[in-house]
């Protein structure tokens, strides 16, 4: 047995025999810890374009986009919004009347959430280092076009990567 | 060797993923030993991109994340134009590398500040990507005590698990899974994953797991090895 298994056999008991001790309080396992190895890899990342095409009047309308984020087997990721709230524009976009909102959820998991960046409203994955695709399904619903000004309407979403 | 590696890397990216960005690594490591790091960016898209860098003191008070603006942290170039098929190396390393006794931390960011697309079709978003990184400055006599602890601590909801890591040594660890076996008697990925500071704790709330039989443990993947940690009754 290696030093370092033995090291974690030894946490392993310590933390059974803390428990047994008082099921009152929290277990606790503590000890040395060996300092591993530096986690170093690549990340690929890409999100096909979320396509509306002509908005709706007087009803939503939702568009679908992919993520795929590839990152190399053990690298874990977040992917957050970097706006809480997402915005079709034509012009300057000045102006309610030049707005259409569209809020992106996630469909890909269990539970559908708003994708934001707040704490809650985010992707997160571990890397397997296989070029699958670990896509989730990105779906905007953009609001009535009523009462907007006629135009072309377009948006950038901005996504951060925190690895 | 390295710049091969990188010309295979960008060819597999090319070929599995049209219009992508990629980085590498994930993570910075400076150490006296190696003081300066290449960060590289790929531009596979079909469009320049612009690139800002920013940086920022990273710490953990009270169990919460902070950031903090600096310029200990010195990358190069600071902004910068990729073209598509391009791969940009960002260079990075402290102003003064002796500052230290425990390990540092920072986070490196790269905000793509492309303006946008005058090609757009009507009704299209595109989405585009800041790439968030840490990187962490270890000085050469830090690494002779690593101790931590990991316990459950208290929620006022039962539905839910809390679980601290106290990380007492002078190196961050990174929680990398946890997991449980599931009433199917299989092995359930938890996704929870995180980075405690050296000198720091962070505490990671969740739905407790069901789990099978007697056998009310879970396992807590960290970098320092795997902790069978028993759930509350």
């Amino acid at each position: 047995m290696t030093i370092k298994n033995l090291k974690n056999s030894l946490l392993i008991c310590s933390a059974l025999l803390l428990s047994s001790e008082n099921n009152t309080f929290a277990a606790t396992a503590s000890g040395s810890m060996s300092v591993t190895g530096n986690a170093v890899g690549t990340c690929t990342v890409t999100a096909s374009t979320m396509a509306f095409g002509t908005l709706n009047f007087g009803s939503t309308k939702t568009a679908t986009s992919t993520i795929t984020p590839n990152c190399t087997s053990g690298i874990t990721y977040t992917v957050t919004n970097a706006a809480d709230t997402n915005t079709l524009i034509t012009g300057d976009g000045s102006g309610i009347a030049n707005q259409v909102a569209f809020p992106i959820t996630l469909t890909g998991g269990s539970t559908a959430f708003t994708l934001t960046n707040a704490a809650t409203g985010k992707l997160t994955g571990t890397g397997t280092g296989e070029a699958t695709d670990h896509g989730t399904t990105l779906t905007g619903t953009a609001v009535s076009a009523s009462s907007k000004t006629i135009g072309n309407y377009t948006a950038t979403v901005t996504l951060t990567i925190t690895y | 060797m390295k710049f091969f590696s990188l010309i295979f890397l960008s060819f597999i990216i090319s070929t599995t993923h049209a219009n992508a960005v990629s980085i590498t690594p994930t993570t910075v490591f400076l150490s006296p030993s190696s003081k300066v790091v290449t960060v590289s960016y790929t531009n596979d898209t079909d469009q320049d991109i612009n690139l800002q860098v920013k940086t920022l003191i990273w710490s953990q008070i009270e169990g919460k994340n902070t950031y903090k603006e600096t310029n200990e942290l010195i990358v190069s170039p600071a902004i910068t134009k990729v073209l598509p098929g391009k791969i940009q190396n960002f260079r990075v390393t402290l102003r003064q590398t002796d500052i230290a006794t425990t390990e540092k931390s920072y986070r490196l960011i790269i905000e793509d500040i492309t303006a946008d697309l005058p090609s757009q079709k009507p009704g299209e978003v595109t989405f585009k990507f800041n790439q968030d990184l840490g990187v962490f400055y270890l000085p050469k006599k830090s690494a002779v005590k690593d101790a931590g602890k990991i316990n459950l601590c208290k929620t006022t909801d039962p539905k839910f698990t809390c679980l601290r890591i106290n990380n007492e040594g002078e190196k961050h660890v990174l929680l990398k899974n946890i997991l449980y076996l599931n009433a199917d008697n299989k092995m359930q990925n938890m996704n929870i994953f995180g980075t405690i500071l050296a000198k720091s704790f962070q505490e990671f709330v969740f739905i407790t797991p069901v789990t099978s039989g007697s056998n009310k443990t879970i396992d807590v993947e960290t970098s320092f090895g795997t902790i069978a940690l028993p759930l509350k009754n």
